[in-house]
């Protein structure tokens, strides 16, 4: 059975995200009044990507090789999660998830730096701002999860309880989802009009094609780990924890795609001091109430 | 709380609902007092230029080769400004809310009214237009002999007269 | 202002003007005072500070058919009073050489330069560098001179230029396609980290020659259209801003409810284009959903301004003696629905645009422009009375229909971005204000003056306040066309005060910091391309040449 549902599970996981980015679009000309593309649309940009000529850009061999190399974890990185849920691979997936996780984002960061274009090296700087911040307190709340539940893996049947302490930090978590899937108002380093397209602006054609993929992917990683640690605290059935998770997740990205559509941009000074503000109480928070037995 | 006031963008977009128009597989939305291109109406031009005088881009223009006269209109330069609706004595013109005239063959943008040119009974050459020949008779009180002359021979007649009424010869 | 008043601002002209041995008269509210050169910089210093008035700009003029001699007009306005003061200079066409007034009146700074490179005149003891030219147009052919025919083309040799460079300092282009402007401009950046230090900047890229076409195969009545087209989104004003120099220099009059027209559309332009603005505030700042809703509301301007004139833009209804369309009953019904209709969506619009969290926090205190730089560069518009400065050519020196009306002109003064951003909101609250004011009182009568003759060589300047400042027409009149016709755009005195803005900004705020000026351009430039090795090739866009094919 399992040699059936895992291979349906996984391939949903890797066309879902780009149609929910149409899906996305969709609901933002909606809340702008008009009539958006259609939902297939983030399918066909892609494909037509593919279609163009392969262009490398200028002394940037190496980093067409960086490229490829976070093409290739990206995907791994999500079918690992899904595999993990069902079927453990290992005793500690949940922190080798995370860790290859944030090899990815470093690989992410110096992709940018290694293009010659003054716009590129803008764009990844302000990236590096945000993502300090972001994977810090990302290891952190991981870290206090999993030192509160005692939970290394997907599949140990250690009951999670509800209690306040681990509720602050699955919202630390999915703040945390939000930022990183470059949405507004935190997508400083992509969508900023004075660097037109900053980290992207060298790449094209199926080159830009598959880090598109690869972002939607992430986007949909990023929200699938804390939603699959929230249902955790109701279901027990790993089966259905991870369909009911994909679900979850799919509603997850609906409310996040209204949230950008009514904020605006935010500064490279400013976001990432607001962030820590509210990271930081979070987490004294969570400690605080487990400490008190809460 | 007015910090969350940005919210009530939700409200407002869910009033409006989507205004955009599915053109152009619905009708344009121009109203009645749209300017689009103009149509001239052959039967009542009389060839008298005013237009092509008046027009800012000069689309309009008056082409005239021997005994004809060709008032040619091309659509490329036109600003639908219409100042040739107003200036035209006969009201030939007329504005239609016309506008879209994209094609890929450049001569369905070219249109001409072809007016024949009158014969000077004296040194037979052509002038002016006989429908504006006719125009003119028309509207003023005009003797035959004046106006079926052309323009270069009225004036050497008119210069001789003077020269036999004043008893000299006029020196070029 | 009462008569009174009025002789005795007069007299004090003519007392500065033969304390300078110069020639003093007037027509109406204009002033020409003639003077020697050398008596150019102490007359100006005295009208630019002492008199406390702002400079327009200043016009070059080959008056060498009738005169022999290059004239230099400088335009002043006493806008406390009333008045324009206009300073003429002339000098010989062998050596034509004037004092430069730059280092007193910092605003005249461009407009020197360019009666340099269209006209040949020297001016001394400035740095004189090609502004609206290439730099490999020949020496000696100055276009606007009238033995230079408008379609002449100059046998050039190509040359290129390189981007600055600098060690210390990173060099961020912006332009001039790019997609944070509208227009082409070219911006160099010198920053460090996100810091801006420096700022350069190279414009004129779509300079068309206007002034020259006017000048040679237009006539009077077609150069309506023609300044219509200078701008996409102000035409109107400028082609009601010509038919008044003219109007005013031949004294043509014009009918009652002509001029009630002509500030109709005036102000439907002002409600189109403040709308427009904020949209791409909004979307410059990334809430693209303000953009989007903003255009929504605009939208039914348009439809009124179709409704109106004919034409969603360039309207092109006027004419010197009026308009050409009338006003009936149901359109005025029409109207006021949708005024009311757009006064309610906009309220909300605002209120919930300014509630955002990130658009207060970056749109405050960024691109400060302190008063003292804003009057020393004379800046004009909303960025003007953003700054401190209480300006607005349609209660000081009122024109169609604007004495009729009453309404407020909203002045801040901090300077920055949301100062600017207030100011055109309640510019359009007083906007919708000022049409009910003007439907409900229009006068019955003709539209259209048709009789009336131009005297040649008589003088016209008029004023109107375009959405982004006040617009300048100067008009010598000629036999069926102008003789000299020039036009100054309003954002012609605001892009100075830019680098004042950026100095000191952060690199984020640059895109807004340069649309809050809400540059619109009527200039004249060459398309600029960067290729690989970083070398700029400059292409001419002909800009003698365009029409010359139509026989």
């Amino acid at each position: 059975m399992f040699s059936v549902i895992i291979p349906i599970l996984v391939s949903v996981a890797l066309f879902l995200p780009t149609l929910m980015d149409g899906v996305e679009r969709k609901i933002k000309a909606r809340i702008q009044s008009r009539i958006g593309p259609p939902i297939l649309q983030s399918w066909f940009d892609i494909f037509k990507l593919m279609s163009k000529e392969f262009y490398i850009p200028v002394n940037s061999l190496h980093t067409v090789t960086l490229l490829l190399m976070y093409l290739a974890l990206q995907p791994f990185v999500l079918i690992y999660l899904i595999t993990s849920v069902i079927h453990p691979l290992t005793d500690y997936d949940l922190a080798i998830t995370i860790s290859i996780y944030i090899i990815i984002q470093a690989l992410f960061i110096s992709i940018p730096f290694t293009i010659p274009n003054p716009f590129s090296i803008i764009g990844a700087s302000r990236e590096i701002m945000l993502v300090i911040v972001n994977e810090l307190f990302l290891i952190i709340s991981i870290s206090l999860y999993i030192l509160y539940s005692g939970l290394t893996s997907f599949t140990q049947t250690r009951i999670v309880s509800f209690t306040l302490h681990t509720i602050l930090i699955l919202l630390v978590l999915f703040i945390n989802s939000y930022v990183s899937s470059g949405r507004l108002p935190f997508d400083i380093a992509e969508a900023e009009p004075e660097l037109a397209s900053g980290l992207m602006i060298e790449l094209s054609g199926p080159l830009l094609g598959l880090l598109i993929l690869c972002l939607h992917l992430k986007r949909f990683f990023v929200k699938l780990l804390p939603v699959i640690l929230l249902t955790k605290l109701f279901i027990e059935n790993n089966i259905i924890l991870l369909m009911v998770s994909i679900i979850v997740t799919i509603i997850v990205w609906i409310l996040y795609s209204v949230l950008s559509a009514i904020l605006a941009r935010s500064r490279v000074d400013l976001a990432p001091i607001t962030l820590l503000k509210i990271y930081i109480l979070l987490v004294i928070l969570s400690v605080i109430s487990y400490v008190l037995g809460i | 709380m007015k910090k969350l006031d940005f919210l009530k963008i939700l409200v407002i977009a869910t009033e409006t609902g989507r205004v955009t128009r599915k053109y152009p597989y619905e009708p344009p939305l121009v109203s009645n007092e749209f300017r689009g291109k103009i149509e001239i109406d052959e039967k009542k031009c009389i060839g008298c230029g005013a237009c092509v005088i008046a027009c800012p881009p000069n689309a309009l223009e008056l082409k005239i080769e021997k005994n004809i006269l060709i008032l040619k209109y091309f659509v490329g330069r036109c600003i639908f400004c219409w100042r040739c609706v107003d200036v035209c004595p006969v009201k030939a013109i007329r504005g239609t809310s016309d506008f879209e005239l994209a094609t890929d063959n450049i001569s369905d943008l070219n249109e001409a009214v072809i007016h024949d040119r009158n014969e000077c009974i004296e040194c037979r050459g052509n002038y002016s237009t006989v429908k504006q020949k006719q125009y003119v008779i028309e509207k003023s009180p005009i003797t035959e002999n004046y106006v079926s002359k052309c323009p270069d021979c009225r004036r050497n007649g008119f210069i001789n007269s003077i020269q036999r009424r004043k008893g000299g010869v006029y020196a070029e | 202002m009462n008569s009174s008043n009025k002789t005795n601002i007069l007299e004090k002209y003519r007392e500065i003007a033969e304390s300078y041995k110069g020639s003093f008269s007037y027509i109406k509210d204009t002033v020409l005072i003639t003077v020697d050169k050398n008596a150019l910089r102490d007359i100006a210093e005295t009208i630019y500070w002492k008199m406390d008035c702002y400079h327009r700009t200043c016009v070059g003029v080959d008056e060498t058919p009738l005169n022999g001699y290059l004239a230099l007009y400088h335009i002043f306005g006493d806008d406390k009073n009333g008045l324009n003061i206009i300073v003429k200079t002339i000098t010989e066409l062998k050596n034509p050489v004037i004092p430069s007034i730059r280092d007193i009146v910092p605003a005249a700074d461009w407009c020197e330069l360019e009666a340099h490179d269209l006209l040949g005149i020297v001016f001394e003891n400035r740095d004189l560098y090609r502004l609206v030219l290439p730099p490999y147009w020949p020496r000696d052919i100055y276009p606007l001179r009238k033995n230079i025919p408008y379609n002449y083309r100059p046998e050039v040799v190509y040359s290129s230029e390189r981007i600055s460079e600098s060690t210390e300092t990173a060099v961020v282009p912006i332009g001039p396609y790019h997609p944070a402007l509208h227009e082409p401009e070219y911006f160099e950046l010198f920053v460090e980290g996100e810091k801006i230090v420096d700022v350069k900047y190279r414009g004129f890229h779509v300079h068309r020659g206007i002034e020259k076409l006017g000048e040679s195969r237009t006539t009077y009545q077609q150069i309506n259209f023609l300044a219509e087209r200078i701008c996409g989104i102000c035409g109107f004003v400028h082609a009601v801003c010509y038919s008044q120099a003219v109007e005013k220099a031949a004294n043509i009059h014009v009918p009652e409810r002509a001029r009630f027209i002509r500030s109709i559309a005036l102000e439907i332009e002002r409600l189109h284009s403040h709308l427009l603005w904020i949209g791409v505030a909004a979307h410059i700042l990334g809430y693209d959903t303000g953009f989007m809703h903003s255009w929504r509301i605009r939208e039914s301007i348009m439809l009124i301004a179709e409704l109106l004139t004919g034409s969603r833009k360039t309207y092109g209804i006027n004419l010197i003696g009026g308009v050409r369309r009338d006003i009936d009953e149901n359109k005025i019904k029409k109207v006021l629905e949708t005024l009311d209709y757009v006064e309610k969506d906009f309220k909300k619009l605002i209120d919930i645009i300014t509630s955002v969290p990130e658009i207060t926090r970056r749109i405050k205190d960024t691109g400060v422009l302190p008063k003292e730089d804003a009057r020393k560069l004379s800046v004009v518009g909303p960025v003007a009375r953003a700054s401190g400065l209480d300006r607005d050519i349609r209660r000081d020196l009122p024109y169609a229909a604007y004495e009729y009306v009453d309404f407020n002109v909203p002045v801040y003064d901090s300077g920055d971005n949301l100062a600017r951003f207030k100011v055109r909101v309640d510019e359009v609250f007083e906007s919708i204000s000022i049409i009910r004011q003007l439907l409900s009182n229009l006068p019955k009568g003709p539209v259209l003056n048709n009789e009336f003759e131009i005297p040649e060589y008589k003088i016209g300047v008029s004023l109107v306040e375009a959405p982004r400042g006040e617009d300048v027409h100067f008009v010598i009149t000629g036999r069926g066309k102008p003789y000299r016709w020039r036009v100054r755009a309003p954002t012609y005195n605001n892009i100075p005060a830019l680098k004042v803005m950026l100095q000191g900004c952060t690199l984020a705020d640059a895109p807004l910091t340069i649309a809050s000026i809400d540059p619109c351009f009527s200039c004249t430039d060459r398309i600029v391309i960067i290729d690989e090795k970083g070398f700029r090739r400059s292409i001419l866009l002909n800009p003698f040449n365009r029409k010359c094919d139509l026989k």
